[in-house]
């Protein structure tokens, strides 16, 4: 049984440029206001026209993600395709919405409700590589990405070589006027300390497409290896992570301070900000700390975006100053990375990555 | 007549977001459903609510719509008759 | 490797509430497809669906709620399906977790957020809109029933709940859960009909599977969940044993995003792959639930696949859509349910408002129901938009 994951290529669109692996975050794009949306590149440079022509402006992020992995990989054949996204199709859905909400009795055109399912991105990738294998797409808030990765790596697991998974979410305005009138409803806390990240205390919403080839055996090309990754779901109460990571370090054969880097999903949102500042404080006081939401924004499925950067990191031996949060010393090498996010308090997960 | 193909020629490529062709490409006789412009079943859907929202004119069923999306001409020829009637 | 055995099932279909009436609607041929009655349509339509006949304050007093309010119909039909097939562990060590799936979610609340929302973008109850997302329903049932284990949400259109199916059978094999709860749910919403209608394949009159005169299915809500536990979990608990899971596959038709490749060359290999799995040969199949929409389109490509995979041999077979129209997510869980019910209560499903065959396949489906020794082996199919196919295979 393999347990070794190794991260052989990847794509990436973000609100940063992340087109090119050659090159890790050398410019930063800081959000506009509430959001930070994505570098877009031109998506006919990879993706054909014909494909092009009934997709939204997500599925092009997705598919162009998808396609610069696929082209990193090469020749490799995928023997499952795994995708991930909290939302899904949202403009395709508010448009179809709209058009039933507004249509009468007249005809109401197709394209945007069979787009709007969340698989079709998973379904534009088996179509574009003549691909029959296993296909799936997992739905559920803060594990989507994840949910999707157990899945990729269970497949190592049972002998599959190569597969790809990858996670997408948009920004759409409708969403941004949505989730910035449900935070103004939170009450901030007074007592939250601003020792990471003083920017105001509020989320910024941002958006990300990201794809990874997960192989069973190590290549010149290999990023990263994952050692292993855990989601905790907690039922809205606020026990604390703190034994769930002790545990798991633990079973991985890894004490708190062998972790060289922690990659955390903390940003201003009041929701979760003061969760995130007590386990940094309870549990990781020495350890390094950087975070990746300021880079990317809060979305879904930010935490594959966050295994991009993680493995980047791994790879380049170099982690961006603007995501520095807690720095004691810099380590001489950077060996073990560990990426946690807590969506809402309810999803929290765990992504363990080794340099290889 | 020819208006009504130009326009429909210009409408198809922009509703159907046929970026990489040009309306060179769709001479009144080029069958749409065939290989060179290849539409499909949803394109068909398209066409059905374009026609019925633009020019107020509706296809009945499948079999209907299989020869009226023949080619441009084909379907200029259904709008002009549809609206005599 | 340990075998995944199906230790619980509950249901809520347009049958009703509950495996038993399911059971005796099933037996006594009463399909559950009539004109709606509490959907609220932005448009009229004159087409029948499969609707559960609950309010949603009515589902809510079965649940015990105190409110239903804080809950998207999708929540409440899933939470009855899940609450009936769940089956305590006796062991607090045993690992348990929920495999759901939905298509649309808690829609039926965003469509009310959307009609204030999208004339005014400061309107709209922002209590309905947060239970948009597919993840929402999921987590009022593992919220529920104290599950921990692993929560987590699948959707792949209309073969999701097929495919919960496998990912918790492979969980269970890998060691990574004990138990597993998996399902799926769909409530009837205006998205899902208006994008049905606009795809020209919603039937004004009953949908007539595999019939040579088939003219587009019937949209049903509902939803239904299954208990798989490893065969240690299973005698540890003392569960009752309803059959094995023993094989399944899931393969992309990698041809177009709402059509079936012409001779449904998907649909054959998912098939093909779960016989393959079960370590069975195409001849051992008794039985086929057929994912059988009534759609022009795939009743013709999913009756080739089948004479692909099985030649001249080909098993008794049946549609249940007849029954309780398309229930999107839930239809895979749900046959899932008829089809054991069919094996441990000795009766063979019929396939309700056939007439005549297909002329290019000339496939001929169960017309009624049969009460003999049930099929022991039945291969059960779910395909959805994306090219997503999967079969299921369920032993005695």
């Amino acid at each position: 049984m393999s347990k070794n994951y190794f991260i052989n290529a990847m794509g990436c669109v973000s609100p940063q440029n992340s087109l090119d692996n050659n090159n890790f975050l050398t410019e930063i794009k800081e959000a506009q206001i509430d959001r930070l949306a994505c570098f877009e590149p031109n998506y006919r440079d990879l993706i054909n026209p014909r494909i092009l022509r009934r997709m939204d402006r997500v599925s092009r992020m997705t598919i162009f993600a998808a396609s610069l992995c696929l082209q990193e990989s090469g020749e490799v054949e995928m023997d499952a395709i795994l995708t991930g996204t909290g939302l899904g199709f949202m403009f395709n859905t508010t448009v179809f919405l709209k058009n039933i909400i507004e249509s009468g009795d007249s005809l109401v055109s197709p394209t945007t409700f069979i787009q709007s399912t969340h698989n079709s991105a998973g379904g534009i990738i088996a179509r574009m590589l003549n691909s029959n294998k296993y296909n799936f797409t997992y739905v559920h808030r803060g594990f989507s990405f994840e949910s999707a990765l157990l899945d990729a790596m269970l497949h190592l697991e049972e002998g599959c070589q190569n597969v790809l998974v990858g996670a997408f979410d948009e920004i759409t305005e409708e969403y941004i006027k949505v989730m910035n009138r449900l935070q103004s409803l939170k009450r901030l806390d007074k007592d939250q300390s601003t020792q990471f990240l003083d920017a105001s205390i509020r989320a910024i919403w941002g958006e990300s497409a990201a794809f990874f080839t997960l192989g069973a055996n190590q290549t010149e090309k290999t990023y990263a290896k994952i050692k292993e990754m855990k989601m905790v779901f907690s039922n809205g109460t606020n026990e604390s992570i703190k034994p769930e990571i002790e545990l798991f370090l633990e079973e991985n054969g890894l004490k708190i301070e062998d972790i060289d880097l922690v990659l955390s999903g903390i940003d201003g949102n009041p929701m979760t900000r003061k969760n995130y500042l007590d386990l940094h404080e309870s549990l990781l006081p020495n350890n390094d700390m950087a975070s990746f939401k300021n880079l990317c924004g809060e979305h879904k499925t930010a935490s594959s975006f966050a295994l991009w950067m993680a493995a980047q990191i791994l790879h380049k031996q170099f982690i961006p100053e603007v995501s520095k949060l807690n720095f004691k010393e810099t380590k001489a090498k950077i060996n073990n990375v560990l990426i946690y996010n807590n969506y809402n308090n309810i999803n929290q997960s765990l992504i363990l990555l080794e340099h290889v | 007549m020819e208006n009504l193909k130009q326009e429909l020629k210009l409408k198809i490529l922009e509703e159907l977001n046929l970026e990489d062709l040009t309306i060179e490409d769709l001479q009144d006789d080029t069958l749409l459903f065939g290989e060179k412009i290849g539409l499909d079943s949803i394109d068909a859907l398209e066409i059905i609510v374009m026609l019925d929202k633009d020019y107020g004119v509706k296809i009945i069923n499948q079999q209907q719509g299989i020869k009226v999306f023949h080619s441009i001409q084909t379907i200029a020829d259904f709008i002009e008759e549809s609206r005599k009637a | 490797m340990t075998k995944v055995l199906v230790t619980g099932m509950g249901i809520v279909s347009a049958l009703g509430i509950g495996v038993e009436i399911n059971l005796a609607h099933l037996k006594a041929e009463k399909s559950g497809i009539d004109s709606y009655k509490l959907f609220k349509p932005f448009i009229p339509y004159d087409l029948p669906i499969g609707e559960i006949p609950h309010s949603n304050k009515q589902l809510g007093e079965l649940l015990g709620l105190k409110s239903s309010k804080d809950f998207s119909r999708t929540s409440l039909l899933g939470l009855l399906a899940a609450r009936e097939a769940y089956v305590e562990s006796s062991n607090p060590k045993l690992k348990t977790g929920l495999v759901s799936s939905t298509t649309v979610g808690g829609m039926d609340q965003s469509e009310i957020f959307y009609q204030d929302f999208l004339p005014d973008n400061e309107a709209g109850s922002l209590r309905t809109i947060l239970m948009h997302d597919c993840g929402e329903s999921s987590e009022q049932i593992a919220r529920n029933l104290g599950i921990k284990g692993l929560v987590t949400t699948i959707n792949t259109a209309c073969s999701s709940a097929a495919n919960a199916a496998i990912f918790g059978a492979r969980l269970l094999k890998a060691g990574k859960l004990d138990r597993v709860l998996i399902g799926g749910v769909d409530a009837i919403t205006n998205f899902t009909m208006g994008g049905f209608n606009a795809l020209g394949i919603l039937n004004a009159e009953y949908c007539k599977p595999f019939d040579k005169n088939r003219n587009g299915l019937n949209l049903g809500e509902g939803s239904a969940f299954l208990m798989l536990e490893t065969e240690a979990a299973a005698k540890e608990n003392n569960s009752e044993v309803f059959c094995e899971l023993s094989g399944y596959g899931n393969a992309n038709d990698a041809y177009h995003q709402t059509a079936s490749s012409p001779e449904g060359s998907g649909a054959a290999l998912a098939m093909q792959r779960a016989i393959e799995v079960a370590q069975i040969s195409p001849a051992d199949v008794e039985y086929i639930n057929a994912h059988g929409t009534g759609t022009g389109n795939n009743d013709l490509t999913e009756g080739l696949a089948i004479k692909t995979v099985f030649g001249e041999n080909i098993p008794k077979f049946s549609s249940t859509k007849g029954y309780t129209g398309h229930c999107l997510a839930a239809s895979g869980s749900l046959e899932a349910v008829f089809s054991i019910l069919s094996m441990n209560q000795n009766f063979w499903l019929p396939n309700l408002n056939f007439k005549e065959p297909i002329e290019e396949h000339g496939l001929i489906p169960i017309q009624k129901l049969i009460e003999a020794e049930g099929p022991k082996t039945i291969l059960s199919n779910s395909f959805g938009f994306g090219g997503n196919c999967t079969s299921l295979i369920f032993k005695k």
